[in-house]
């Protein structure tokens, strides 16, 4: 289960739904020693990571967030309209997660110590799962964070979940809370689950222990009003009261800074104040946060932004600590060196890349993508180097399969550095040739050897069909590095191939809403299209790509069905075997259940004002945002 | 006139309704419900469907317009459910720096507008008609986003004269008010592009004028040319004005949109670009219906306007 992500605007709102969780696999290390420039040959880290500096102790670092990017929500059991990956991030910030679904440095994995509880033991063939919280962490108010506030988060998860599933944007029905049988706190603070099925360990660290568990404060949020008595929150009905109030409250925003429910919090950070207008923030340093690092700075700002020309221009009068960039303003990158910023960016974990519809019947569209070697083609003719220099301006890492070298993970299969299909136009039509194809470059190349043969185009494709398709890219509207790349895509099919493409712009809530085949009730789109590109997806700390690619997978917009590749994804789910999900991404290189496109940056300048552990700023790539690890720099 | 003014108020309140109508079913021919746009492609169907019936877009639509007219009767413009408030203290948060934004620059090009195109009419093809003709189609065509790009990069981060952004501190009317500097370079963006536009309406108006009887007789009477423009003149000239600036009334709502997005300025026309681009449908309709309602009202005292401005002119 992963989530879509959108590409970064060059407008002025980016909508950011992806939610990056964590994988295991400990700290990420070695990103700052393969810090290139962007260099396509050797895809690493774009720019230079900003140095650690000369840490002292106090000041405000400010950190630049854009409208529409913005925290709204601020209790932890967070509901599907407020996933956005700028409220969890801002969240863990205050409290802490039983294990941390943002990564440490650039690469995806859970870091112990940014979380809350030890490692967890899988036992009972992986049915039985013990959490121990580590001891000594407090709440604002004193008490201790121990195993009833972790069964606290899940009574109210399961409340909140029996309500609505709309309510926890983590769930997924069978998985957390329905995949536990029982949960029970053997001791101050030890909690063991009971599952009703074994699930791979790595799979359920990652995609449901950390998929947003955060003990809550038992003793202190276990009430009903404001001001109302302490109710017992083991009582279920006790529970559903508990979550109806402090999930209204959550979504406040006018009263985040004020009500005291959030000022208690374990984490390095509490809330001091927070405007409904901008949605900017205060953050000081908890006193009573037990972990380690203690924060270095007093406070740490969050300072919203209209768009990203006003928010470069802060940075360019030396008004703002932290802040991203955007693909079209690094030509204005130089410029701010020279005024002491370091600039840098690294890929997002995940994928970007186009589904094809393998259900739709027009002109034997689905006998024809149904084809690998068209597929294979169709990869041949993507020349990623090309579209990373022209439209990503560098700041993109090639990628051939759901799982990409960079971020350098423990998953990354083999073919993710050495492509199953590189780029070769006159490979692509030999292949064509081979099996059947008349080839016209840049006319229409149709299909002139019907037949199952091995060197005819393929069962169910007439002689005389055209090789075309029609293609959906999302408007311009949310950022034009979309619809460019589909268009260099293409434009190159035709004119090295004689593929014929339809290219159709639509919003990305038409293509979501109306261009899925896994959704019975938009079936009369199912004929209309052929690819779609929504941007992709944002993959888990555990990145199968479950759901997704397998038969009857609920994000299968494209009804892409393979034995095989069902197969590999239940053994990365349900397996015991660690190496299971590279095997799958491995499979899904080769099989193609979608055309992979460069993974693109995301890119952030750091002022020489401030210092700190460079993964810490690395980790912004990531979504990842840990300011207990920054400072003022020493002047 | 009271009657001409309820006539024309009844019938606003029913443009109003169309637009409601319009608005809410051009909304839902886009897609159904926002559903996608809030949740991200990644929701789950059962999360679907429960955010659809959280928010009542698995109703029918006819049920849910009528749903939406009966809130609108309360003045109930509804909840944005991705800002966590109600589109009405959105609306309170935001306007009053749209409108000082807008306002200022409206009066402002008025009063530069108003006198230069006279001065242009009087003087017309002299040089410096020539020149402030050239200078006023190049700041027409120019659009503001450029110009105020321009202006930040001279006046800021050049000559460091003003600030080259409204510190995001400022969220309301009285620190914009304490912090005149902040504003002048937006202001002066708007009221550029306002002016190119006002003083080509004022110019033309104003050689119309020029042409009359009464101004031949005026001057033949002996008056001053200064009396001539100021108690002739001036008055009948600026009748078109008073259309273009009720037309412009609007603008005060959503016109300024990139000014806004440049300057960091959170005003009502972002407020409007986030709404949709996160589908969110409440903001978007109360967005219209408000714009609707404030382009009937501004025709209608352009209107009453007239009519005191010209006796003539009967209602």
């Amino acid at each position: 289960m992963s989530h879509v992500r959108v590409v970064a605007s060059a407008g002025t709102l980016i909508i950011i739904g992806a939610l990056v969780l964590s994988a295991c696999g400990g700290s990420s290390g070695g990103e700052t020693s393969h810090a290139a420039s962007g260099s396509l040959s050797s895809p690493g880290l774009y720019g230079k990571l900003p140095p650690q500096g000369t840490a002292t102790h106090g000041g405000t670092i400010t950190y630049g967030q854009l409208n529409g990017q913005t925290p709204n929500y601020i209790f932890p059991i967070v509901p599907s309209g407020n996933a956005g990956v700028y409220t969890f991030q801002w969240q863990q910030a205050m409290y802490l997660p039983l294990y941390n679904n943002f990564p440490y440095g650039g690469s995806p994995g859970v870091n112990y110590n940014l979380s809350l509880a030890n490692k967890p033991v899988f036992s009972n063939g992986d049915k039985t799962v013990t959490v121990t919280l580590k001891q000594g962490y407090k709440w604002s108010d004193g008490q201790p964070v121990d195993a009833q506030d972790l069964l606290f988060d899940i009574a109210l998860i399961k409340a909140a979940t029996a309500e609505s599933a709309a309510n926890w944007s983590s769930y997924t029905p069978g998985y957390f809370p329905d995949s536990l049988a029982s949960v029970s706190a053997t001791g101050p603070d030890t909690v063991v689950m009971q599952l009703k099925r074994a699930f791979n360990p790595g799979f359920f660290l990652n995609n449901q222990l950390a998929l947003n568990l955060t003990p809550l404060p038992s003793r202190s949020w276990n009430v009903t009003s404001a001001g109302g008595p302490h109710v017992d929150w083991k009582v279920p009905a006790n529970a559903k009261k508990i979550y109806d109030y402090l999930g209204k409250a959550g979504g406040q925003v006018g009263t985040f800074g004020s009500n005291p429910l959030w000022k208690i919090a374990d984490g390095p950070f509490v809330l001091t104040s927070f405007s409904p207008v901008t949605s900017s923030w205060t953050l000081k340093a908890n006193p009573s946060f037990a972990g380690s690092p203690k924060p270095y700075i007093d406070s740490v700002q969050g300072v919203t932004y209209t768009g990203i020309t006003p928010q470069l221009n802060a940075m360019r009068t030396g008004e703002l600590d932290v802040g991203s960039i955007d693909f079209s303003q690094l030509a204005s990158v130089s410029g701010l060196k020279t005024q002491g910023y370091n600039v840098f960016g690294y890929p997002d974990f995940g994928w970007a890349g186009v589904i094809w519809n393998f259900k739709n019947t027009t002109g034997h569209f689905d006998k024809i993508i149904s084809q690998l070697y068209v597929r294979q083609v169709m990869a041949m003719l993507v020349n990623e180097p090309a579209i990373i220099a022209g439209i990503y301006h560098g700041a993109a890492g090639l990628a051939y399969g759901p799982i990409p070298s960079v971020p350098k993970t423990p998953y990354a299969p083999a073919n993710a550095v050495n492509p199953p299909y590189p780029y070769n136009p006159t490979k692509a039509v030999s292949i064509l040739k081979a099996h059947g194809w008349h080839v016209v470059p840049g006319g229409t190349t149709t299909c002139a050897d019907a037949g199952s043969g091995a060197n005819q185009c393929g069962a169910g494709i007439p002689t005389g069909t055209p090789l075309s398709m029609t293609w959906y890219t999302e408007t311009a509207a949310s950022g034009p590095y979309i619809p460019l790349t589909d268009e260099a895509v293409t434009s190159e099919a035709k004119q090295a191939a004689g593929i014929n493409v339809q290219l159709n712009q639509k919003t990305f809530n038409y293509i979501a809403s109306n261009l899925n085949v896994a959704d019975p009730s938009v079936a009369k789109y199912n004929n209309t299209w052929g690819v779609e590109n929504f941007g992709g997806y944002t993959d888990n700390g555990y990145p199968t790509q479950n759901a997704i690619f397998n038969t009857g997978g609920s994000y299968n917009s494209g009804g892409y069905e393979d034995p095989k590749m069902d197969a590999v994804i239940e053994r990365s789910v349900y397996g015991t075997d660690p190496n299971a999900v590279t095997r799958e991404a491995s499979y899904e290189a080769v099989a193609l259940p979608a055309l992979f496109l460069p993974n693109y940056d995301l890119i952030y300048a750091i002022s020489n004002r401030v210092g700190g552990d460079p993964k810490s700023y690395l980790a912004l790539t990531q979504f990842g945002f840990w300011p207990q690890f920054w400072w003022v720099n020493k002047k | 006139m009271i009657g001409y003014i309820i006539r024309r108020v009844l019938v606003a309140i029913l443009i109003t309704i169309g637009i409601a109508a319009i608005t809410f079913e051009l909304l839902h021919l886009m897609s159904g419900s926002p559903v996608h746009e809030v949740l991200g492609r990644g929701a789950k169907p059962v999360q679907v469907a429960a955010w659809n019936k959280q928010h009542g877009y698995d109703r029918p639509l006819v049920t849910q317009f009528v749903s939406y007219l009966g809130n609108l009767a309360h003045l109930n413009f509804g909840y944005s459910y991705k800002q966590g408030q109600s589109v009405a203290a959105l609306f309170r948060e935001n306007a009053a720096r749209s409108i000082y934004l807008s306002g200022s620059a409206l009066l402002l090009s008025l009063a530069i507008a108003i006198p230069l195109g006279i001065a242009q009419a009087v003087k017309r093809n002299s040089i410096g008609d020539y020149t402030m003709t050239t200078l006023t189609f190049v700041l027409y065509a120019m659009p503001p986003f450029f110009l105020g790009i321009i202006l930040i990069d001279v006046f800021a981060l050049h000559l460091h004269i003003f600030p080259p952004l409204v510190p995001t501190s400022q969220t309301s009317l009285g620190q914009a008010l304490i912090h005149p500097r902040d504003y002048v370079l937006p202001i002066a963006t708007l009221t550029a592009v306002n002016i190119a536009s006002f003083s080509r309406y004022m110019r033309s108006s104003a050689l119309d004028n020029l042409a009359q009887d009464y101004i031949r007789l005026a001057r033949a009477k002996g008056l001053s040319q200064r009396a001539v423009l100021y108690r002739h003149l001036l008055r009948n000239a600026c009748l078109p004005m008073i259309t273009l600036v009720g037309l412009s009334i609007p603008d005060l709502l959503a016109g300024n949109l990139l000014v806004e997005v440049l300057f960091n300025i959170q005003g009502l026309g972002l407020l409007f670009f986030n709404a949709l681009q996160a589908g969110d449908y409440p903001i978007l309709l109360a967005y219209t219906i408000l714009g609707g309602i404030l382009t009937v009202l501004g025709n209608l005292m352009a209107d009453i306007a007239v009519t005191v401005a010209d006796p003539r002119v009967r209602i």
